[in-house]
């Protein structure tokens, strides 16, 4: 199967519960199905913590409408978000459906020399999960 | 019992309730936007997404209009598994269309005819489980058989269901006018906009400032409108509707939250504290209160740590927000401060000042830098110091005019001096200790964005802006 459609993916980095953008982040996005594998784009955040709309690759919509679908009806792709002075973060399986926009809206947490070691509120995979 | 609201925030538990799991705070409309990316797809028609979204919604305000929880004795609203209640995946991506219908549709829920309370409204998805409530994957079936979402609500819970609309919304800023604000609008409300807007653009860089904050609803201002809508990921029309009212509120909120804090400082004796002693439950005095500002410091920028009331006195509060900050940390979660507690807190706290960038921008507010500034000290700290003395001189002569080069001369000395007499300030003239920074970011604040300076300021003669 071949993702023949397009959505979209647009990062907001944050910090203190939006009070504050964090800007040149550094972003970068990586197909991860097999179908999307070496999809690979990168920006850096803007003056208010933006980044550029990421045009990705998508199944159809129509895998969607009804359960046990042969193909799963979306695209998963990694997020790494990286910033100096800011814990890394990675957002796995960041899902992109045909003619949606997805945001992600990521909260930067400074880091000093303490290292946040049990901040595993993230989920590993933050796929969808309800529907499999 | 009182009528339901929707609350301003919700306490979600990260796990089942027994888990020993965080809890993290977030906005009501921001749990519905993550429920609802969480349970369904944004491909499905528009009329199954809504009924599906109206059950979440009656689902959260059942646990809070009832405090299932908390009367429990648990300290959180709801959990985030759907076991017990549905799921909540902290941090995840969420759909623009999802997010829109949410922002349209947050302020109703489903309930009986005749009652007041929230329909628990169960639901599965039908397929792998099955349930009495909705199905999540009839609602598709059903909207393209031409089904409206009122009409999947009562296939899915019975003819004896109304749906409640604008329900009150607590919020902490002013309620959303009746109809949206645009172009050639004029008022208070546009005025408190405008305001909220120029003080969100000192965080904000890019959102543009608007000229003149008259109530005026100009070119300017849709400018600023526009900006702020594409920045937060709301359809950039340049009007002011209902979620364009909320997000500039929540925003504003968060910014002055931030600069509230920041301003809460602390004394000279405070920030020479280092570790002396164990401190829980029943402590008090400097070491508490020092604990407990670095700790509501943190709490801004980490969403697993609670913050406590910085009041000098260590009670259940305190306790709570310093296991949260152990358990975040991997520290062993005791709730009792040991050195390598305070250590750790102590470093996290200046880890984060020290990201906050010190270049003076107009009107932006930034916190105490953490060190006492006094002669012979020079960095970009004391730099911000001369701007926001030399701004306040100009509405209070008093206060002499200085060189901006970030070098703490003399004459930065004699500024800080006059200040400090002119404002009553306790403590050394010639130092700018947290609390002395405090009141002068306070006073350049109020000036800044024409705020009505508070009348133990008012020096007896007339303020003008500079």
């Amino acid at each position: 199967m071949e993702y023949n459609e397009l959505g979209s993916l647009t990062v907001s980095t944050f910090a203190a519960d939006s009070a504050l953008p964090i800007q040149n982040t550094l972003i970068r996005v990586y197909g991860i199905d097999e179908e999307n594998r070496g999809i690979e784009y990168s920006g850096l955040s803007d003056i208010n913590g933006k980044s550029r709309l990421f045009i990705l690759p998508s199944p159809s919509k129509k895998y969607s409408q009804r359960p046990g679908a042969e193909e799963k009806p979306y695209a998963s792709y990694d997020v790494y978000i990286q910033k100096a002075g800011y814990a890394d973060k990675l957002l796995r399986g960041v899902a992109i459906f045909e003619g949606v926009t997805t945001a992600l809206i990521v909260n930067m947490i400074p880091n000093g020399d303490s290292k946040l070691t049990n901040l595993n509120l993230e989920s590993d995979s933050i796929e969808n999960q309800s529907l499999e | 019992m009182p009528t339901p609201t929707i609350p301003e925030s919700i306490v979600v538990h990260l796990g089942s309730p027994d888990s020993d799991a965080a809890n993290v705070t977030t906005t009501f409309q921001d749990y519905i936007k993550n429920v609802a990316s969480s349970e369904i797809y944004p491909t499905w028609p528009e009329e199954a997404i809504k009924a599906n979204i109206l059950a979440q919604i009656s689902v959260a305000l059942n646990r809070v209009y009832t405090g299932y929880y908390r009367l429990r004795g648990y300290n959180f609203d709801i959990t985030n598994s759907p076991a017990y209640d549905q799921t909540y995946i902290y941090g995840r991506d969420i759909f623009d269309n999802i997010s829109e219908i949410v922002d349209e549709i947050f302020d109703s829920y489903i309930r009986r005819e005749g009652t007041v309370e929230p329909l628990f409204a169960q639901f599965c998805d039908g397929v792998e489980i099955n349930c009495v409530g909705l199905k999540q994957w009839e609602t598709v079936e059903l909207a393209e058989a031409g089904l409206n979402y009122r009409e999947i609500i009562e296939r899915s819970y019975g003819g004896d269901v109304e749906i409640v609309t604008d329900v009150p919304v607590e919020n902490l800023g002013p309620t959303a006018p009746e109809r949206a604000l645009g172009e050639g609008d004029s008022g208070s409300d546009v005025e408190i906009m405008q305001r909220r807007l120029n003080r969100i653009s000192a965080n904000y860089p890019g959102i543009p400032k608007i000229p003149s904050v008259d109530g005026f609803f100009d070119t300017s201002t849709t400018d600023a409108v526009t900006r702020f809508q594409e920045v937060f990921n709301l359809t950039p029309d340049g009007i002011i509707g209902r979620a364009t009212w909320n997000k500039i509120n929540a925003i504003y909120t968060a910014v002055k939250r931030l600069s509230a804090i920041t301003s809460e400082g602390l004394t000279l004796e405070d920030i020479n504290t280092r570790y002396e002693r164990e401190l829980a439950l029943g402590a008090s005095g400097n070491s508490v209160y020092t604990l407990q500002y670095y700790l509501a410091y943190i709490a801004l920028f980490v969403p697993t740590v609670t913050s406590p009331v910085v009041d000098g006195s260590f009670g259940e509060g305190t306790r709570d927000a310093v296991v949260s900050y152990q358990r975040s940390y991997g520290l062993s979660e005791t709730g009792v401060v040991d050195e390598a507690t305070w250590n750790s807190i102590e470093n996290t706290y200046y880890s984060i000042l020290r990201e906050i960038p010190y270049e003076y921008e107009e009107g932006l507010i930034l916190p105490y830098p953490g060190r006492v500034l006094r002669v012979g000290v020079f960095g970009d700290d004391v730099r911000a110091l001369q701007e926001y003395l030399n701004y306040i001189g100009q509405s209070y002569p008093e206060i002499p005019q200085v060189t901006v080069d970030g070098d703490f001369g003399v004459g930065t000395r004699n500024a800080v001096t006059a200040f400090i007499r002119l404002f009553g300030l306790a403590g050394n003239e010639e130092r700018v200790t947290a609390q002395v920074w405090n009141s002068i970011i306070n006073v350049y604040d109020d000036l800044y964005y024409g705020n009505i300076v508070r009348e133990d300021q008012f020096p007896g003669y007339e303020i003008s802006e500079g």
